[in-house]
């Protein structure tokens, strides 16, 4: 991420798109446009979504997608290293960028008088940007000072990174996204410019604009600007994929900078793309099990057993192959960690054989329902959760659809699904531990 | 081709945007009044309420009870444990949260229309109500009191813990809004009771909603439950006013870390201040805007030293500051330390330049639209300018405010603001050659 966000929490993946009607069209080199009409205020949330990530780099070279992400801002054959900003702001815009595993994105808020304006630049730093070796030279060190940030000053990212190296054995999710320290020092600047030259083209990128504008607009707009980029070959994915898994693994992080232990486990289980149906089970399943204040991990560690302050699960359905299903739980004062994953090993074998309650899969189902009324409350929350589903597999029917498949799912689907996501050998148990001293 | 991008940039000041907001006050009970915007592009509703009154009134030997009294609000009201409330909430989509700052004690709501009804009537159970089972107490009481051992040792909130017992010396405002370890096991059930009696009161209390609602909607739920806040004989606690006494001295922590942090404060400027949009622009200048800021152009831009750094004006109740910060590799601290005295004291002398002051107005003014797209950005602003003490032409008059700011004016704010012997720093890390410290 370019800089930190101040303005927005990000987490999406439960999040979902019912009443949104978006428009869609692809121009002639395979640029594709997504409008979401939002008339709340004249503005925009115009963003450009390319489908490249962490896990798209080559081996050795961790970190360049998010490296070339902060680059994108260094200038152009038209623009000085930082006029992108200095035009953006200038015009009442807000922007940033993000990269993930599987994309990156480049957004601005801003006036609709402003489209024009950020789509002609966004069209100029798909092909032309120029770099200097010096600019290169000083944004490695702002790169490698946001990972010291972010990672390595921050015990449970660092947990965080060493599980994922080890839930991943082949695939590469494995990789951190911000790259290891010692790979982001040793790239080039001809590393970083051929990883952009292979992968930012109209083909392989996705505009969606969530505001005051229509899908003509748009389109006449992105035809004036990109029409004249020619597309790219951009070869198919073609990951490395997860082997059998046959142990578990368990990690454990010493710390001087917590004084809060912290119980992970990271269960290896399907995207999305990898098994619909199944994902979506589990999607249900993370909301009556794992959620925060209600579900039933915090009922039994946090009021019934008394052995937790917080117990709660994540599921993230986006992305390609395998992703993980956590388990996170912060026990109480004088708790052991041993004494938490007994218990929880415990709970799991009863999870597994538990009949649920129609009625409160029901209530469940409701709630993700209507959490699509919200999600349409802000023109960023529009435009992020079309450009990341877009962009991990989900097509655009799908999306819109996600409520109704949602409603599908059936007491069947639990308990068909649920006992084949709690195998220990496909799983990371992870301790954080406060240092002594 | 460097002009390439011109044409798009025929500035302009679009004031009509604002009045697209349209606030109205609900008067709903006595000399009471709601600030409201109703708008029906989706079937929800935002509304934020503030009671003025906050964690730097608890009592000696008790700080915390505000924040606690916050957390325990929704374990368990009425007839509902602690699960039961939860759930009725979450099965119905109601978000409901109690929270608490150093001045203020924060409701937020945010619910689907079609349950209202049942948000007030669980808003007026939670309060009127709560239960305070000692088993909840002492459940929130442990997580508070984990999250306060955290501040002796997690990197950023160590910096934030001693950066507020620097700037506050012996005032409350130094302690953490969720108070202290040994306090907490001081605070009793009748406490909390105590709290909600004699600090939760209509004459203190500040709504704003945002949403598909109407003024008569409105008004009847706000008569129908806050009514009975009108309190008489209550003690009315104050926060005691604080002077300003701070020394131009570079303080040190040693840690050992990958990466040091570097804080800074000096003396802010209240909101009532004519200067106060003049002190708005210089530090968006300055240090406020991220992207292109003098501090992020020298020191990021240029020297690649760090990935964030920044400044920013805030507000208390009975105390402004100004301040920024950054994070650095240890054997980078002088240098930054060094930019960043430069250009406070570049602006201080010689001000800002023509172009940055139209730069920067043109940001702050075109931008303000986007702050408006959300039911929930809306209401928060609604509710921070009734805090602010400002009325609701405060949005017409806004842009003028800040369009207003001449070359002059920042000069003469920056001389208070950046006076360099009115400002500290401190230091988080490990390195080797710092001299003129002072060890915390």
């Amino acid at each position: 991420m370019r800089f930190i966000l101040f303005f927005f929490i990000i987490f999406l993946s439960k999040f979902a798109f019912a009443d949104f009607k978006p428009k869609t069209h692809t121009l002639k080199n395979g640029l594709k446009i997504i409008v979401i009409e939002n008339n709340r205020v004249p503005a925009v949330a115009h963003s450009i979504w390319y489908k490249v990530g962490s896990a798209d780099e080559p081996e050795g070279k961790s970190g360049i997608a998010h490296f070339l992400e902060h680059l994108l801002f260094k200038g152009t054959d038209k623009l000085k290293p930082g006029e992108f900003s200095q035009i953006v702001a200038r015009n009442g815009g807000k922007e940033n960028a993000f990269t993930s595993k599987n994309y990156t994105g480049y957004f601005q808020l801003i006036h609709k008088s402003k489209l024009e304006l950020v789509m002609s630049l966004e069209a100029d730093r798909m092909k032309n940007i120029k770099l200097i070796k010096k600019e290169f030279e000083n944004e490695k060190t702002v790169v490698l000072e946001e990972r010291y940030s972010r990672v390595d000053n921050d015990p449970s990212s660092l947990l965080s990174e060493q599980i994922n190296a080890s839930l991943y054995m082949n695939h590469p999710y494995r990789k951190p996204i911000i790259g290891w320290e010692h790979e982001i020092k040793n790239l080039s600047l001809e590393d970083v410019m051929s990883f952009y030259r292979k992968y930012y083209s109209p083909n392989n990128a996705i505009i969606v604009v969530c505001g005051d504008v229509n899908l003509n607009e748009v389109v006449t707009i992105a035809k004036k600007y990109f029409s004249s980029i020619n597309p790219s070959k951009i070869e198919k994915r073609d990951w490395t994929q997860e082997p059998t898994q046959h142990a578990p693994r368990k990690i454990i992080l010493e710390s001087k900078n917590t004084a809060i232990p912290v119980f992970k486990r990271h269960y290896l289980v399907p995207t999305y793309t990898k098994s619909k149906k199944e994902s979506l089970t589990l999607e249900v399943f993370s909301e009556i099990f794992g959620n925060l204040s209600t579900g039933m991990l915090h009922e039994e560690f946090v009021k019934n057993k008394k052995l937790a302050t917080s117990a709660a699960t994540y599921y993230y359905p986006d992305g390609f192959g395998d992703t993980s299903f956590i388990i996170s739980i912060i026990p109480k004062k004088d708790i052991k960690l041993e004494e938490i994953e007994l218990h929880l090993d415990d709970f799991l074998e009863k999870i597994k054989k538990r009949k649920f309650d129609s009625k409160k899969l029901e209530k469940i189902k409701k709630r993700f329902v209507n959490d699509t009324i919200y999600a349409q409350d802000s023109l960023y929350m529009g435009m992020r959760i079309f450009g990341s589903a877009l962009t991990t597999g989900y097509s655009l029917e799908e999306i819109i659809n996600w409520p109704n498949d949602i409603n599908q799912i059936s007491i069947e689907d639990l308990e068909f699904y649920i006992p084949k996501i709690f195998d220990k050998k496909k799983s990371v148990t992870g301790y954080l531990i406060p240092a002594k001293g | 081709m460097k002009n390439f991008f011109l044409l798009f940039l025929l500035f302009f000041l679009n004031l009509s945007d604002l009045n697209a907001l349209n606030v109205k006050k609900v008067n709903y009970y006595k000399d009471k009044n709601a600030w409201l915007v109703n708008d029906k592009n989706l079937p929800i509703v935002a509304i934020k309420m503030a009671f003025k009154t906050g964690s730097a009134i608890d009592p000696e030997g008790k700080k915390g009870l505000a924040n606690l009294t916050a957390a325990l609000l929704d374990e368990g009201a009425g007839e509902f444990s602690s699960i039961e409330f939860k759930n009725i909430l979450a099965d119905n989509s109601i978000t409901l949260n109690f929270s608490v700052s150093h001045d203020n004690f924060y409701i937020d709501l945010y619910t689907l229309k079609e349950n209202l009804d049942l948000s007030f009537s669980l808003l007026d159970l939670a309060l009127s109500k709560p239960r305070f089972d000692l088993v909840e107490i002492n459940g929130i009481k442990s997580k508070i009191k984990l999250a306060l051992e955290q501040s002796y040792k997690d990197p950023n909130q160590i910096s934030s813990r001693l950066f507020r017992e620097i700037l506050f010396h012996d005032h409350p405002y130094k302690y953490d809004t969720l108070g202290t370890i040994d306090d907490l096991d001081r605070i009793t059930k009748e406490d909390l009771i105590n709290f909600l009696e004699n600090n939760l009161r209509i004459d203190n209390f500040y709504i704003s909603a945002s949403g598909d609602i109407n003024e008569v909607e409105l008004k009847k739920y706000l008569n129908k439950y806050f009514k009975k806040l009108d309190k008489k004989n209550t003690k009315n606690l104050s926060v005691p006013k604080f002077k300003k006494k701070i020394i131009s001295k570079t303080f040190f922590h040693k840690k050992d870390l990958k990466q040091a942090s570097i804080l800074f404060a000096g003396e802010g400027i209240s909101k009532n201040d004519p200067y106060f949009y003049s002190a708005y622009v210089m530090n968006y200048i300055l240090g406020g805007g991220g992207f292109f800021s003098r501090l992020t152009t020298e020191v990021r831009e240029k020297k690649g030293l760090v990935y964030s750094i920044y400044s920013y004006l805030y507000r208390y109740d009975n105390y402004n500051f100004f301040a920024g910060g950054a994070q650095t590799s240890n054997e980078n601290i002088n240098k930054v330390i060094n930019i960043i005295k430069e250009e406070l004291m570049k602006i201080k002398k010689e001000g800002v330049t023509e172009e940055e002051l139209e730069n920067a107005k043109n940001y702050l003014i075109n931008s303000y639209v986007l702050r408006l797209d959300s039911n929930k950005k809306v209401a928060s602003i609604l509710l921070n300018t009734q805090l602010d003490g400002l009325d609701i032409d405060f949005f017409k008059k806004r842009n003028d405010y800040i369009n207003s700011v001449s070359l002059e004016d920042i000069k003469k704010v920056s001389k208070n603001i950046l006076d360099e012997n009115q400002i500290f720093f401190l230091i988080i890390g490990n390195p080797k050659n710092l001299v003129n410290v002072d060890n915390i």
